[in-house]
């Protein structure tokens, strides 16, 4: 008996043994996989543009080789012209209106998306399932189909008048289609549907309104989800594309990933200075990662732990 | 909820669009007015020029580096005229460009005037959104400048142009639309050149002139005449090595001839073979015997290293490898000079030739002239065709819309006059390595700046790559002598210049039912001759795949 | 506070458009003061019973007085009252403290005398101690007290509690039990408990409402609903082990159980249902009663025999069998395969006609 057991033992050590390799081998596979491009990212941002076109590529640069002009070109003065004295690349106005784009879509969508989650999974209202159902049926129309609805609307509220479009104009046509997510209700409501309905009774005994048992009791209960959808909602802001070059007119209310698009690429021979392109890549990639980092405790808690026990 | 309705409108907007694209083909033969008054000849009316406040909004796709100069011309034109506002903006990319005056279309939002490719245009014209420059072009209309605070106060300015300045083969691709109107004007344009190997051309001087090559002692090729491929095959038979790996010791290549851009490649010798392409009508012609023997010929060519893809070491472009002395020749773009010359700044294991000299060709043809009974030979089969000069043209042109009030209309017309003015244009071609769209440019007197210190005329630039090819290379210009900084630019320009010529367009037209529109086209073609280079198809079935990739 | 039912009726429609009648023309008083419970197989009626005396549910037709108060159609808040659930719906962000004080915010009530109140309530149910933990990090015996000091700290005129035992495990069970009824005497409120446990409804309750299909079976003490079931459902629902039911009759003024006679009626002769308490048997010794079984099953624990006797069913087959229990003295030594006669105590037996209706 008890060799049998050892024997066991051994093969449930040894089965153990593999499969954490493999699972680990896998983990590094995924890891190389992200990491790689970020990597490359770094190490193009500071070649010169021989190194870049370098066959064999380089794959590891010295710090002491590193090339900063790439860096210090995006902040570079029109020399002449109307222009002179601004930035060639202006980073700062890019990264600012991006900012504000990312925090203004962030808190419409987190309200909207709040609200009508709330509205389907709480509230009783005739048509609310078939109403739910509809809604739920338009994330199979592509998102590029949209974007003409939404031009036409965005041209209808008067904020994309080419020829005087102000500031205010602009960040309204940008952040105005991106208010509202069938996805995030969707995925909103589900957790708003795990909270107990005795919850929402034993509120409504106490004389809570429907807007006080959301604000103090629903919202708090689901707020991993909520900091996910505004993670994710933010993330998307940031690298919107798309839309941003559409209903924007001047380059001023453009948004960082319009600007790495565009400012890099020699119009004449269509050749991109992949230095440049990597550094101010970097430059906008550099803001979201000290948020990850900063608030990756919450942001991993709010990923990992989307449901809710009773 | 709101997305559902938006969805519903979607379809309503489709259905509308599909409307305005069949009454703009029906209504735009209306827009054909008479061509018969000639410029210049009739006698003017003099007129008062509107004062009235213009805005004008110009769209194009330049970073900061070129709008440098665009805006210091806008400033210009803003003091000629005082009443006059033009806020130009980039949108970063032809693509974005595009979809945004075609998504402005359908609700009225779009800019006075754009920067587009033909095959924009194309488009706009065809959802009636473009308009035609032909009254323009054509009025006798004069205006005396009567605002004391303008720049050209109590000048006169002829509302029309004499297109016989402009290089008559951008001018075809400009008219080429419906009713051979003129919906858009040269602005931005480039061609192809050939840059080569001199120092390793100089080293079998002897073998050239033995197969009856004009080469002078420093290994200048002809600039006035360009090779044919039967010569690009005897330069292979000396030049190439018998593997493909470059042999520096024998100075023998592993590639002869590299091609940027397949897709060039492929029009550019359908027209040199007189091979039917498309149409501006939209047709496909490329199901044709010619086109058939063409790609034959181009499989042979690839198959014994004469031509050669970037592809085959992984890039985009050949001028690396050109550099590195992977291959001897290299067909780019105009815009691209500078990428061809080997510096101190490449690694030195790369370059197999060292820093080696650099000559500018155009770009090989299958005769020397037009209409000319050739036979090609790739070493076992024969092909005949009638020849025909052809050089690609590039670049995008610029337009008004129809939207656009008739003050608008004339004001962007005038800046169209201004930025395509001898003066401009050759400033335009000096700063961007563009080429002028008028052919005055060449004898202009107007001095230009190239740098805070140096100015010169176009004359005088044109003459640096001039002189340098008839001291043979040879020049004892002092090392501060600021005409070696252009030297190459210089050539580049005059191997352009005499391809101006024998430009040759390629038809824009949008998508249709039957068929897709220029650029896919174009693009396709590209990938034919990438199959055929990859050997994953062969001729008939990259042909094949070609056709069915365009037509439905 | 006395709460008083007048033909309360609550109807739901289902998916198929069939209406359900849960709670069935009502009439119920709850007398001021005391601990009643609402006891029922489930899908009775009782916790739609309990939401509608909370104001969660809209009555389809009829009245809910508190007192002299009409409550019918005021909405939850305004009723005073306290609600208890089975799965705690403790606000899982906020702690103790939070939560008792969560109902207070609603009430316009001074921060300090809520803070007070809630530290009061919170010892009141033992938890003074744990007020800065989150729900999560106390057990589920101690989450229940939580529940039900929230409920209580805004003083209702009414509490109410749905399974509010359900949830813990036996041990814990007994101690909230215990817990709940030592609170209830402290405050003095009126307080309806709903369980479908019946040990724990009798254990517990002053009074308690027996209900089946929404329909009111019975009302009374404990004990004497026990003793004096109204009808086979009351008598099959409250004790454990379960009631046996014998088919018998009534026949010249005997009764008989399976064909044997075990007592006399003044009844008239009629087919009958009979139900023995397991605690009705008294073994024989003299072996004079008719009324005898082959013992099946024979288990002590401590000073009770349980006895298990198998008889087969109407139908006649193998499988069919009608299994009863007696539980007798564990000094009688009866072994598995003894025939044993058995008298029955008058008072563990009731008769009721085939309908179910106890026969007087």
């Amino acid at each position: 008996m008890s060799e049998v057991f050892v024997k066991n033992e051994k093969s449930y050590k040894t089965k153990k043994i593999i499969s954490n390799v493999l699972v680990y081998l896998f983990l590094a596979a995924i890891a190389i996989t992200i990491l790689v491009p970020f990597y490359w990212m770094l190490l193009t941002s500071v070649k010169d543009a021989i190194m870049i076109e370098q066959t064999p590529p380089l794959l590891f640069i010295k710090p002491s080789e590193w090339k900063l002009l790439n860096y210090t070109s995006l902040f570079d003065l029109v020399q002449s012209g109307p222009r002179r004295g601004q930035p060639l690349f202006p980073f700062f106005t890019y990264m600012k209106n991006t900012i504000v784009i990312s925090i203004i879509t962030t808190i419409g969508t987190s309200i909207t998306t709040i609200l009508a989650a709330y509205a389907f999974a709480r509230l009783n209202f005739k048509g609310r399932d078939v109403v739910f159902g509809i809604i739920i049926a338009t994330m199979m129309i592509p998102g590029e189909i949209f974007i003409l609805t939404n031009f036409l609307t965005v041209n209808r509220l008067g904020w994309y008048d080419i020829m005087n479009q102000t500031y205010m104009d602009a960040i309204l046509a940008m952040t105005l289609p991106f208010m509202t997510s069938v996805f995030y209700t969707f995925y909103l409501r589900q957790t708003f549907k795990q909270i107990p309905n005795e919850l929402y009774y034993a509120a409504k005994v106490d004389g809570t309104t429907d807007f006080k048992y959301l604000l103090k009791v629903m919202i708090p209960v689901a707020m991993p989800t909520i900091v996910t959808i505004i993670i994710l909602n933010s993330m998307g802001a940031w690298s919107a594309y798309i839309w941003p070059a559409m209903v924007t007119t001047k380059d001023s209310y453009r948004l960082v990933s319009n600007g790495l698009r565009g400012a890099f690429t020699d119009t004449s021979t269509g050749r991109t200075d992949y230095g440049q392109q990597m550094a101010s890549a970097t430059l906008v990639t550099l803001p979201l990662l000290i948020v990850f980092f900063t608030f990756r405790k919450q942001i991993m808690r709010g990923v990992s732990r989307s449901g809710i026990k009773g | 909820m709101k997305k559902i309705l938006l969805s519903i409108m979607a379809l309503m907007v489709v259905f509308t669009l599909v409307g305005c694209v069949e009454m703009a083909t029906t209504t735009t033969t209306e827009l054909t007015t008479s061509t018969t008054t000639g410029v210049g000849t009739t006698t003017k009316i003099i007129m008062d020029l509107p004062d009235d406040p213009v805005d004008i909004s110009f769209w194009h796709i330049y970073g900061a580096d070129k709008s440098a100069l665009l805006d210091q011309l806008i400033i210009e034109f803003e003091e000629m005229y005082p009443n006059v506002t033009i806020t130009s903006t980039s949108q970063s990319d032809y693509n974005t460009l595009r979809e945004k005056i075609n998504l402005g279309i359908s609700v009225g939002q779009v800019p006075t005037m754009a920067l587009g490719y033909p095959d924009h245009f194309a488009g706009y014209v065809q959802a009636g959104a473009a308009y035609s420059l032909n009254n323009m072009i054509n009025s006798n209309v004069r205006y005396e400048i009567t605002d004391s605070s303008s720049s050209i106060y109590g000048q006169f300015v002829d509302v029309g142009v004499d297109l016989s300045d402009f290089v008559p083969g951008y001018l075809a691709e400009n008219n080429q639309y419906v009713g051979g109107q003129y919906f858009t004007m040269p602005y931005s344009k480039s061609t192809e050149m050939m840059a080569v190997n001199r120092t390793v051309l100089k080293s079998h001087i002897a073998a050239i002139r033995a197969a009856g090559i004009t080469i002078s002692d420093q290994g200048f090729l002809s600039h006035t005449t360009p090779l044919t491929f039967t010569q690009i095959q005897q330069l292979g038979a000396i030049m190439l090595n018998s593997t493909a790996v470059t042999d520096v010791t024998a100075k023998k290549f592993a590639y002869l001839l590299n091609y940027d851009s397949s897709g060039n490649m492929f029009i550019n010798m359908s027209r040199q073979w007189k091979a039917p392409y498309t149409n501006s009508a939209g047709e496909i012609l490329i199901d044709n015997p010619t086109t058939k023997s063409m790609l034959n010929y181009i499989d042979a060519m690839f198959k014994q290293r004469v031509f050669v893809l970037p592809a085959i070491w992984s890039q985009t472009y050949g001028s690396n490898n050109f550099k590195y002395g992977d291959v001897a020749m290299t067909v780019g773009s105009t815009a691209g000079v500078l990428y061809n010359i080997p510096t101190t700044k490449d690694p030195s294991a790369n370059l197999k030739f060292g820093i080696f000299d650099v000559d500018f060709l155009q770009v090989p043809q299958t005769a020397t002239a037009s209409n000319q009974t050739v036979t090609l030979n790739d070493g076992t089969n024969n092909y005949q065709l009638t020849s025909s000069l052809s050089a690609v043209q590039q670049g995008p042109n610029i337009g008004v819309f129809q939207k656009a009030s008739s003050n608008e209309k004339l004001f962007a017309w005038l800046f169209i006059k201004h930025l395509t003015s001898t003066e401009n244009t050759v400033r335009w071609a000096i700063d961007t390595g563009y080429l002028p769209v008028r052919l005055s440019a060449y004898t202009s007197d107007v001095e230009v700046k190239l740098s805070p210190t140096v100015s010169m005329t176009y004359t005088s630039f044109m003459q640096i790559g001039l002189d340098f090819w008839a001291a043979d290379g040879i020049i004892d210009w002092p090392s501060t002598d600021v005409r070696r900084d252009y030297i190459y630019k210089s050539m580049v320009a005059n191997i352009a210049k005499n391809q101006t010529e024998y430009y040759q367009y390629d038809p824009a037209f949008a998508a249709g039912s039957r068929s897709a529109g220029s650029a896919t086209v174009r693009v396709e073609a590209g990938f034919c001759l990438d199959f055929i280079f990859n050997k994953s198809k062969t001729p008939t079935q990259a042909l094949d795949f070609f056709k069915n990739q365009v037509t439905w | 506070m006395e709460i008083k039912m007048l033909d309360l009726t609550k109807i739901f429609v289902s998916k198929d458009k069939k209406e359900v009648h849960a709670v069935d023309h009502v009439d119920l008083t709850i007398p001021s003061g005391k601990l009643i419970g609402l006891l029922g197989p489930s899908g009775c009626g009782k916790s739609t019973t309990l939401y509608l005396i909370a104001g969660l549910l809209k009555q389809n037709q009829g009245q809910i007085f508190f007192g002299e108060d009409e409550v019918s159609d005021m909405p939850p808040e305004k009723r005073g009252i306290g609600l208890v659930f089975q799965n705690y719906a403790l606000y899982p962000h906020m702690t103790v403290r939070e939560n008792i004080l969560f109902p207070l915010e609603n009430l316009k009530i001074e921060k300090t005398e809520a803070k007070e109140r809630t530290i009061e309530m919170a010892q009141l149910v033992g938890l003074g101690e744990m007020l800065d933990r989150k729900p999560k990090e106390l057990s589920g015996g101690q989450q229940q007290r939580v529940a039900i000091a929230r409920a209580l700290v805004k003083k209702p005129r009414v509490l109410l509690l749905d399974e509010p035992l359900s949830n813990l495990d036996a041990r814990l069970r007994l101690q909230t039990r215990e817990e709940i009824k030592r609170i209830q005497r402290e405050t003095g409120i009126t307080t309806v408990f709903v369980t479908h446990d019946q040990e724990e409804a009798m254990s517990i309750s002053d009074e308690i409402v027996v209900m089946k299909d929404g329909v009111i079976q019975q009302m009374g003490e404990p004990q004497e609903v026990y003793d004096f079931p109204i009808n086979m459902f009351v008598a099959q629902f409250l004790g454990s082990p379960q009631i046996n039911i014998f088919n018998g009759e009534i026949k010249d003024k005997k009764i008989y159980a399976n064909g044997m006679m075990i007592g006399k009626s003044k009844l008239p002769d009629q087919p009958i249902k009979i139900g023995i308490r397991p605690e009705g048997f008294i073994v024989d010794k003299e072996k004079q009663s008719e009324f005898k079984f082959e013992i099946d099953l024979v288990e002590t624990i401590g000073r009770d025999t349980t006895l298990i006797i198998e008889v087969p069913g109407n139908e006649g087959s193998l499988l069919d069998k009608l299994t009863f229990k007696a539980i007798v003295d564990a000094s009688e030594h009866i072994k598995a395969g003894d025939w044993v006669h058995f008298n029955i105590k008058p008072d563990k037996m009731h008769l009721f006609n085939l309908e179910g209706k106890l026969l007087k």
